[in-house]
């Protein structure tokens, strides 16, 4: 093993928690929107469901081989050469989530907040606490998720209900406009966008210690997160309407700027984007240790820390020419994107068991 | 161009941070696999400095999934 | 470095007693370099042997070595007794009116009882020494404690010698439990170090791994207990303390009876605690002498408090800086005036600032006592505001300075306050760079290096880090006691201790 730390399940469960909300904060109700204009919350829970489901398989899958990684089972399941090239692949998946968080943390800061900072400071600065983080250890990183929760609570409570008294309910009307079709699109991507990328997590789960609950405690986790997303869809479409969700670029940040509790209270919108910035981190996290950690199961290496620094500098440099501009990754590349996550998420899996299962029989038999 | 060559700064002080303990235990894979990184590293920084417009390598992911895509609208519209 | 001649007197040292009086005392008179506080009383011990009481003038209590011990040894034997045996355990045994003593045969032990106070007792043709405890010297008497003082609670502090602050200890826990192991470290000072702990509740894998520790310093001087914390603390690099101290016998007592163990120097009233937690350096015994709710919230407080020492400038600058849409309007047109007029950036005036304050801080400690008070509100007053008129800073900034100065002494703990003043400077810096972006960033760094700390094997941020729900009673809130009914738990990493028996424990 190359990790020696081990996560408590609680902590694990804050981390699964704060990687499914992640980046969805910033472009969950814009992309969803555009699926299904004000129908989104519904599309929103059926895709928790659907998530659910996508979930409880990655989780299934994980427990094939307990304590291996995804890229060490994979390996194991496919053989060496099959199971190298899916690892690649795998691994360029990593590496891109992760290129994507760290861009669109940088995006929104100097959309939004620093208009005038050059985006590879913002990088910089960001990748350079990811890297901290990383060598400080995995347990560190559990602890911190634990003490940052209730923080990303307090702020996502405080973002929604100081929000609920400018909501207007005839912006949910009509119901059902288009049909169930655009709605179950919808629920595609919701079950798909925030749940798929947990398979990053399957990287983190053998160093979990061991406890009866686990499945359970995960999928109820996921469920509260799929709850707040709906929530935040909900809020979002109440308030602004559809055509102001979908055609604004970060329909929350620009949500936190319309609160307004009896002109006191306003303006505030700089503290709300620090819960925003703490899931994304959390999930970059995951993915950048992922990332280097598959690097290091794949080619054998005894000690992954010596990678966090050169995947740095990689990162640095894809976070720019992952996406030309903004609306490349909001809108050109999200259906392609939806089936590159079905595939990692879904499809691989669902070969992984089969083979697994064909070769515990041809092993049965002989 | 000073970004370039800030960029080569920064590779070579990642070099200089993480490789001499590795040469000194002799760890020749690890050692491949940093400067492969490395490399790689300074192209893509290189690459977005200098050339503004280079595509993605998303480009690879669109080319996949452009005709499963097609597929699924047929069946659905 | 060692000390001119040490190996020579490494090696004169193990030397054992010779029979001979004469060759002993030139020896240790030739040790000594003839200092002049070493007295030598030549004498007939029994009036029928030769025998020479060896002890340094101001060390020993005179009046009970007149009274008891030479009196009791220039008895007369009666005339017909047969030679003893053994002349110093006939002595120690029958003669002698002390109530410790005991025996010795080299040069080394000789000096290191001759320093403890004690007064030794060479006799012709013995190969032993006695030595007899009259230890009595000047030393302060038990008053308030400086640091840590309290509204309602004992007044009583520890003081200099470690044997008063053992027995104030004991008189506190009087549990045959409660177990002392002693030290000498220090090779020129010799310093006792006791550590005491409650065997049971104690985790065996920490007493082990501190006697480890101890063992393992290599030092010329022990003065203080600071002095050990800084060789025994885990090895990470870090301003914040993992070793608690405290000058109130009371709460060392409530440490070690949450399993905690105390080490006490000889020579400082400052005893430290170990293992230490994040949250322990916001506990103050005010909080539980007083009723539970009030302990709460003032608890709430203190957290409050640590947040805006730590911030207050950094926030300041942030805002006026960067996003000055935070502030409400009125509020930021009158910053606006006020900034008009001073002709540095916000960071430079914050900087300036704090600085000054912490040159004032450190003069205020050695300010005689008399000019003091003068100095101290007078002078701070009368600096902000010249300073304001002057144009120099912002009367904002001056608030700010002053509600930072006076938050960081709402922690009780001063290891901690210092970690902050440390701390806050950073922050000003990201701050004045970046905004709110670098203030997340300085935070998410300090959480980060935190949740890395271990003291002694347990994580420092439990039981916030590794959440630990029984334990949250006592850190943020203070339950009341009916409510408070387990101890602490010890999760100490497996692969660093070896010995572990560590067990919960309900309060019965």
């Amino acid at each position: 093993m190359l990790e020696k730390g081990r996560l408590s399940t609680r902590q694990f469960t804050v981390l699964i928690f704060l990687s499914c909300i992640g980046d969805m904060i910033l472009i969950y109700p814009s992309a969803i929107s555009s699926m299904s204009r004000q129908d989104a919350w519904i599309s929103s829970l059926l895709g928790l469901l659907g998530g659910l489901l996508v979930l409880w398989l990655m989780l299934h899958v994980s427990q094939l081989h307990p304590d291996k990684t995804l890229v060490e089972a994979i390996q194991l399941i496919f053989g060496k050469w099959l199971g190298s090239i899916v690892n690649l692949w795998y691994l360029f998946y990593f590496f891109m989530l992760c290129s994507y968080l760290v861009r669109e943390v940088g995006d929104f800061l100097t959309t939004q907040i620093f208009l005038n900072t050059p985006l590879k400071i913002i990088y910089l600065l960001f990748i350079l606490l990811m890297v901290y983080a990383l060598h400080a250890g995995l347990e560190s990183i559990g602890r911190s998720s634990e003490i940052l929760l209730p923080i990303f609570l307090l702020v996502a409570m405080i973002f929604i209900f100081c929000l609920l008294p400018q909501s207007k309910p005839e912006n949910l009307k009509p119901f059902l406009e288009n049909g169930a079709i655009p709605v179950l699109y919808g629920a595609y991507f919701a079950s798909i966008y925030p749940f798929g990328e947990l398979i990053v997590l399957l990287m983190v789960i053998p160093y979990v210690k061991r406890e009866q609950k686990i499945k359970k405690d995960i999928i109820i986790v996921a469920l509260g997160a799929g709850l707040l997303l709906s929530l935040i869809i909900l809020v979002s479409l109440l308030v602004l309407g559809v055509d102001m969700t979908i055609n604004n670029t970060y329909p929350t940040y620009f949500l936190a700027q319309k609160i307004n509790i009896g002109n006191f209270l306003q303006r505030i919108e700089s503290t709300m984007a620090v819960a925003w910035l703490i899931s994304t981190f959390s999930k970059a996290v995951i993915c950048y240790y992922a990332f280097t950690m598959g690097v290091a199961q794949l080619t054998g290496l005894s000690n992954q820390k010596i990678l966090y620094f050169p995947a740095a500098i990689m990162l640095f440099g894809m976070a720019d020419l992952a996406a030309p501009d903004v609306l490349y990754y909001l809108k050109h590349i999200v259906p392609y994107w939806m089936d590159w996550d079905l595939t990692n998420a879904v499809v691989i899996p669902c070969i992984l068991w089969i083979t697994w299962a064909c070769r515990r029989k041809w092993k049965g038999k002989s | 161009m000073l970004a370039v060559l800030l960029v080569l700064g920064m590779v070579a002080v990642v070099a200089w941070i993480e490789l001499p303990n590795v040469f000194r235990q002799r760890q020749w894979k690890e050692v491949m696999v940093i400067v492969l990184m490395l490399l790689a590293g300074a192209s893509f920084s290189i690459l977005s400095i200098i050339l503004y417009k280079i595509q993605t390598p998303l480009v690879l992911i669109e080319v996949i999934y452009e005709p499963v895509n097609r597929l699924f609208g047929q069946w659905f519209s | 470095m060692p000390i001119k001649g040490e190996d020579e007197r490494m090696k004169q040292s193990n030397d054992n007693l010779t029979g001979s009086i004469i060759d002993n005392i030139a020896k240790i008179v030739q040790e000594l370099g003839n200092s002049d506080d070493l007295i030598i009383k030549k004498f007939r011990c029994l009036q029928t042997c030769s025998a020479a009481l060896i002890f340094i003038d101001g060390l020993v209590d005179s009046q009970l070595l007149h009274n008891s011990i030479l009196e009791s040894l220039l008895v007369k034997e009666p005339a017909d007794s047969s030679p003893h045996q053994d002349l110093t355990e006939y002595l120690q045994q029958n003669i002698l009116v002390a109530a410790h003593t005991g025996t010795f045969t080299t040069i080394k032990d000789l000096f290191s009882r001759l320093f403890a106070g004690n007064a030794i007792l060479l006799i012709e043709n013995e190969s032993k020494g006695l030595w007899i405890d009259a230890a009595g010297w000047e030393q302060r008497s038990v008053t308030e404690p400086q640091s840590h003082s309290v509204v309602r609670g004992p007044m009583e502090g520890f003081t200099e010698n470690i044997r008063t602050n053992t027995a104030m200890i004991r008189r506190r826990i009087r549990d045959p439990r409660l177990w002392i192991e002693s030290k000498e470290i220090g090779t020129v000072t010799h310093t006792t170090v006791s550590f005491m702990y409650i065997k049971g509740l104690a985790d065996e894998g920490v007493v082990e791994e501190l006697r480890t520790r101890l063992d393992r310093i290599n030092m010329d001087s022990v003065l203080e207990g600071g002095y050990i914390e800084e060789e025994i603390q885990d090895a990470i690099k870090t301003p914040f303390p993992t070793v608690y101290n405290s000058e109130r016998p009371d709460t060392i007592a409530a440490g070690l009876l949450e399993g905690r163990i105390a080490i006490i120097v000889n020579g400082t009233p400052f005893v430290l605690l170990i293992p230490a937690l994040f949250v322990q350096f916001f506990q103050s015994p005010d909080d539980y002498f007083e009723r539970s709710l009030i302990g709460t919230l003032v608890r709430l407080l203190r957290y409050m408090a640590f947040f805006l020492a730590l911030l207050a400038p950094s926030l300041y600058i942030a805002f006026t800086t960067f996003h000055q849409e935070l502030l409400p309007t009125s509020l930021i047109i009158s910053i606006a005036a006020q900034r008009e007029a001073v002709p540095f950036p916000a960071f430079i005036e914050a900087l300036l600032m704090e600085l000054t304050y912490e040159i004032l801080r450190e003069a205020s400690i050695r300010i005689p006592k008399t000019i003091g008070q003068a100095v101290s509100i007078v002078g701070t007053l009368v600096i902000g505001q010249a300073a304001v008129q002057a144009g120099a800073v912002s009367a904002a900034m001056v608030i700010v300075v002053s509600i930072t100065a006076i938050s960081s002494y709402v922690i009780p703990e001063n290891g901690m306050s210092i970690a902050v003043r440390i701390l806050r400077f950073l922050l000003m810096f990201l701050a004045a760079s970046f905004g709110l972006l670098g203030i997340w960033l300085g935070l998410m760094a300090i959480l980060i290096h935190l949740t890395t700390l271990k003291s002694f094997g347990v994580p420092y941020m439990s039981p916030f880090g590794p959440y630990i729900a029984p334990d949250i009673k006592d850190s943020i809130f203070r339950f009341p006691w009916t409510k408070m009914t387990t101890r602490p738990a010890y999760h100490a990493t497996e692969e660093q201790l070896e010995h572990r028996n560590a067990r919960r424990q309900r309060r019965s």
